[in-house]
């Protein structure tokens, strides 16, 4: 997982847990404060329903009472129910619904003693029907009560009451009523999202979801639908809050955490994105710096002026570069040491060798001198070619030896003019293609050293061809682009090098080449070194090999 | 149109031919010793140009009465060549004078000199032409009558094939009404013209506002007019008679004393127990139920929707258990009701029909649907008409008309 993934998450968690932890205490609260205000609010409508409904029903009684005293006075009613003249019959049977459309009733009946209906006002001609448990059962402790009736074209639910009056020694009931619309009951209601029913008791009862708050409180209720078989129940009155406005306010939290969501997941990627760049662009310079630094490439600069950990850790490996350069060179002068007495003992070792044909021929010479000194010429001349050839070898030894010395001085030297040189010299039947960069700087170096490095380098890559006719040897100049150095390269389509090659191609005493002595390269690497370049070489078997050798420039004033 | 000629014919000849006088040559207009005995109402001889008509409900069927509205407005569309009076005899209507020669078999009538209220003049060419129609064609085919011819501007000639004396009833068949079947027009009769008060709330309104006469059956108006002394109310023919019908009998309609309670106690219109007419009992016999009658719903108890006497009866039945324990009424328009009772998916219903309808079932398919048909009350509106007003006679089967001016005897 990348550092800026990692980020990312990161951010996304900090500022998710807090963003949720909030959204859940904010529905949480506002639920339990809401509901416990609707259960307030059910609460307080049931308590107003009850008393709308018991003030109805005195309304009701006092209307009753007067449309009793008035029937009472009423010579007409005398007539037709004492009496029952049939001339009085019509006005009677009409009575009720002429009382309920004055009183502004729904529902009236007069009934006689028998229970037998007198006068209908909502079902003018249901006259003659006996119901004498009406009046009864409506007499109710607390004169509330409702009542399920019917008319012509309907059912009736009302709130009802019962009176009675007395005419001619005999009593009559008159029992009346108002519709009960739940809607009418609490209007003010209806807009808060609380709703008033009433439950019947053959009704099913209402589905209690979790989305109501609910109350309710019980009335009596009276059915008189069917003739001959009124019955008394048990009716609730049932008020209910829609939680409807808290799911919209459930849902607009949400809206709005959602948004907030998308906001915090926006920021924190932008926030990822930004730190990351703050942060792992220079871990990547830093990263790509390190990757370039070698016992060669010691020159890799880390300065930072950042004050941070990063600018640190760039001081650090600054400091750690520096240290490096510093045992490079310690390291140089202690390998340069080294080998000075590994060439000695190697010299002492040679000269040795080659003193000691020398040696024994001399012997060879004092015991003939002493034994036979007649002999002295046969055998010096039978010896000659011994000592010649120890001669020989030791010049050769002294010269391989003498490539050894190190040059001491620094000059300016004009690399391309240099390469053109050598190269022509050293072509013979081998091409050489020059590939020289225009406006080329010259190297800070002595123009001999520089000429044993392209001398050395040259006869490689010619050698390397074996003599075929169809190789190439091709000769660049330019800048490196990381360091700014001049670079040379030197590249033959030969016979290349293994990777085990290439690690021991700088070795001294190693070759590849039948009459080599395994210190060309030693001897160009250690000549590039103290000119304060650099050499690498890239090979691959049957391809050819490409020596680079990186050369300080000297910029002109 | 059509129906209502044959309609009237029916009922004109079955009542007015039974009492029609000696067969003889009938001179027109004789004076009778005696004051009209078909005057009911108005001044004789007062005449008026405009007469302003309350009819309650607004007439609808003219081609077959119904309500007192239907029955006034037939009878005031179009005016016959001569009329039969309450006592069955002839009297001058279009025709002012009529003449038999050839012992009976040619008449000649003679016409007023007067005009039409579309404005064309009551000559005798006119009558000729418009006797052309086919159904006056086959009227006067089926009396006998072998020519018509104008004898002058306003002489008509009939002749028939053999002699007779009732060709002045024949001109009393409303099929021969000049103008009967002329689109456009409710009124082609000359005399006042009858001009219609829209409907009032309150029709007590009109009476005060002088309306010259309202045909309703509204109990307080009829209350209030019989409370003023100015006014005068008549009644008009038994109309209707409803009828509830279901796909099973209702035992107690069988009862006259039932259907007198229903006359008495529920209805609050005129009403009396339903006497049914003597064809009713072969029109509307129940035959067996076809399989379309599928009522949707037994516990409603259906009726047109705006008819007071049809509400009260289906209230009165749905009390006494018509429609079920808890059955209800279901007011629909007359249109749909008739619509839901054709197809056979009707619930019960109380309905009006029209006694003059020779096929009231039939009509409607109630017997066809198998369906009981059990009769409850007759129903007739009333007159209201100014004492002081034009004339009102009574004719031959009980209807109430302006008499024609010039015909009427002070």
């Amino acid at each position: 997982m990348s550092f800026r993934s990692r980020l990312f998450l990161a951010f996304l968690l900090v500022l998710l847990v807090p963003l949720g932890v909030l959204a859940f205490g904010v529905r949480r609260e506002m639920e339990r404060r809401l509901t416990a205000e609707y259960r307030e609010r059910v609460r307080s409508l049931a308590d107003l329903v009850r008393l709308d409904l018991v003030r109805e029903s005195g309304q009701l009684g006092r209307r009753l009472d007067a449309l009793g005293e008035d029937l009472a006075d009423d010579n007409r009613f005398r007539g037709a129910a004492v009496q029952e003249d049939p001339g009085f019959r019509g006005w009677l049977l009409d009575w009720a619904g002429a009382a309920q459309r004055v009183t502004g009733l729904d529902y009236l009946w007069l009934q006689d003693g028998s229970g037998r209906v007198l006068s209908s006002g909502h079902f003018r001609n249901e006259f003659d029907r006996v119901e004498p448990d009406v009046p009864r059962l409506l007499e109710s402790p607390d004169s509330l009560a409702l009542l399920r009736a019917r008319s012509a074209e309907r059912e009736l639910l009302l709130v009802a009451r019962m009176d009675t009056f007395r005419v001619a020694g005999r009593t009559y009931s008159l029992v009346g009523g108002v519709s009960l619309d739940p809607a009418v009951l609490a209007p003010a209601a209806q807009a808060r999202g609380l709703s008033v029913a009433i439950e019947l008791p053959d009704a099913p009862a209402a589905a209690t979801d979790s989305l109501r708050v609910a109350g309710a409180f019980a009335l009596p209720v009276v059915d008189a639908r069917e003739t001959g078989r009124t019955t008394a129940a048990t009716a609730r009155v049932v008020i209910t809050q829609s939680l409807a406005p808290l799911e919209a306010l459930r849902r607009s939290v949400d809206a709005w955490f959602l948004g907030a969501l998308a906001a915090t997941t926006g920021a924190a990627l932008l926030a990822a994105l930004w730190l990351s760049s703050r942060v792992s662009r220079p871990l990547r310079d830093l990263a790509e710096k390190t990757s370039r630094l070698d016992l060669d490439r010691l020159d890799v600069g880390f300065g930072s002026e950042r004050g941070d950990e990063i600018g640190t850790l760039a001081r650090l490996l600054d400091a750690m570069a520096g240290r490096l350069r510093l045992s490079s060179v310690r390291l140089r002068d202690a390998e340069r040491r080294a080998t000075v007495g590994d060439l000695a003992r190697q010299v002492n070792h040679d000269v040795r060798n080659g003193l000691v044909p020398i040696r024994h021929v001399l012997a060879h010479f004092s015991e003939v001198a002493e034994r036979d000194p007649h002999e002295l010429a046969r055998v010096f001349t039978e010896r000659r070619p011994t000592l010649e050839s120890s001669v020989a070898y030791l010049e050769t030894l002294a010269r391989n030896y003498a490539r050894l010395s190190p040059p001491s001085q620094t000059g300016i030297c004009d690399v391309n003019a240099l390469v053109r040189q050598v190269a022509g010299g050293a072509a013979g039947r081998t091409e050489f293609r020059l590939e020289l960069a225009e406006e080329l700087p010259p190297a800070a170096a002595d123009p001999l050293v520089v000429r044993r490095v392209l001398e050395n380098l040259f006869r490689n890559a010619v050698e390397s061809l074996d003599g075929g006719p169809a190789g190439r040897v091709t000769v660049t100049t330019g800048r490196a682009p990381a360091s700014g150095q001049l670079q040379v390269t030197v590249a033959d389509t030969g016979r290349g090098m293994s990777q085990a090659e290439i690690g021991r191609a700088f070795d001294g005493f190693y070759t590849t080449k039948p009459d080599g002595a395994g210190l060309g390269l030693t001897i160009v690497r250690r000549l590039v070194q103290d000119l304060g370049g650099s050499l690498r070489v890239e090979s691959e078997p049957a391809v050819g090999s490409r020596f680079i050798v990186e050369l300080p420039a000297r910029n002109r004033p | 149109m059509l129906r209502v000629a044959r309609a009237l014919l029916l009922v004109a000849f079955a009542t007015a031919c039974a009492r029609a006088r000696e067969p003889g040559v009938l001179e027109p207009g004789p004076a009778p010793p005696t004051p009209d005995p078909c005057l009911v109402a108005g001044t004789p001889g007062r005449a008026a140009d405009t007469l302003d008509v309350l009819l309650d409900p607004p007439p609808e069927r003219m081609s077959l009465p119904q309500s007192g509205s239907d029955w006034f407005a037939a009878a005031h569309s179009v005016e016959t060549l001569v009329r039969l009076d309450c006592t069955g005899a002839p009297r001058p209507a279009l025709a002012a004078s009529w003449e038999p020669r050839d012992g009976g078999r040619v008449w000649t009538f003679t016409l007023r000199d007067t005009t039409l209220h579309d404005g064309s003049p009551l000559v005798a060419d006119s009558i000729v032409l418009d006797w052309q129609r086919p159904q006056a064609a086959a009227r006067l085919a089926l009396a006998d009558v072998t020519g018509i011819a104008p004898a002058g501007e306003r002489d008509l000639r009939l002749t028939f094939t053999a002699a007779t004396d009732s060709a002045p009833m024949l001109l009393a068949d409303p099929v021969l009404a000049p103008g009967i079947e002329r689109p456009g027009q409710w009124q082609t009769r000359p005399g006042p013209y009858l001009r219609l008060i829209p409907q009032t709330r309150d029709l007590r309104d009109a009476l005060d506002a002088g309306a010259d006469i309202v045909v309703t059956a509204d109990p307080a108006t009829l209350a209030y007019a019989r409370s003023r002394a100015e006014l005068i109310t008549l009644p008009l023919p038994w109309g209707q008679t409803y009828v509830l019908v279901s796909p099973r009998p209702f035992p107690p309609a069988r009862d006259p004393r039932f259907r007198a309670s229903l006359a008495r106690d529920v209805v609050r219109e005129e009403a009396r127990p339903a006497e049914p007419l003597i064809w009713w009992d072969v029109a509307c016999s129940p035959t067996p139920a076809s399989a379309a009658v599928s009522p949707s719903d037994e516990t409603r108890l259906a009726f047109p929707a705006g008819d007071a006497t049809a509400a009260a009866l289906a209230g009165r039945l749905v009390a006494l258990g018509a429609a079920g324990p808890r059955g209800a009424v279901l007011p629909l328009p007359p249109a749909e009701l008739l619509a839901r009772l054709d197809r056979g998916h009707l619930v019960s219903a109380v309905l009006p029909l029209s006694r003059l309808d020779p096929m009231p079932c039939a009509a409607r398919s109630l017997a066809l649907a198998g369906w009981s048909v059990a009769l409850l009350v007759d129903t007739r509106a009333q007159l209201i008409a100014r004492r002081d007003g034009p004339a009102l006679q009574s004719d031959g089967f009980g209807a109430i008309r302006l008499a024609p001016v010039e015909a009427v005897r002070p």
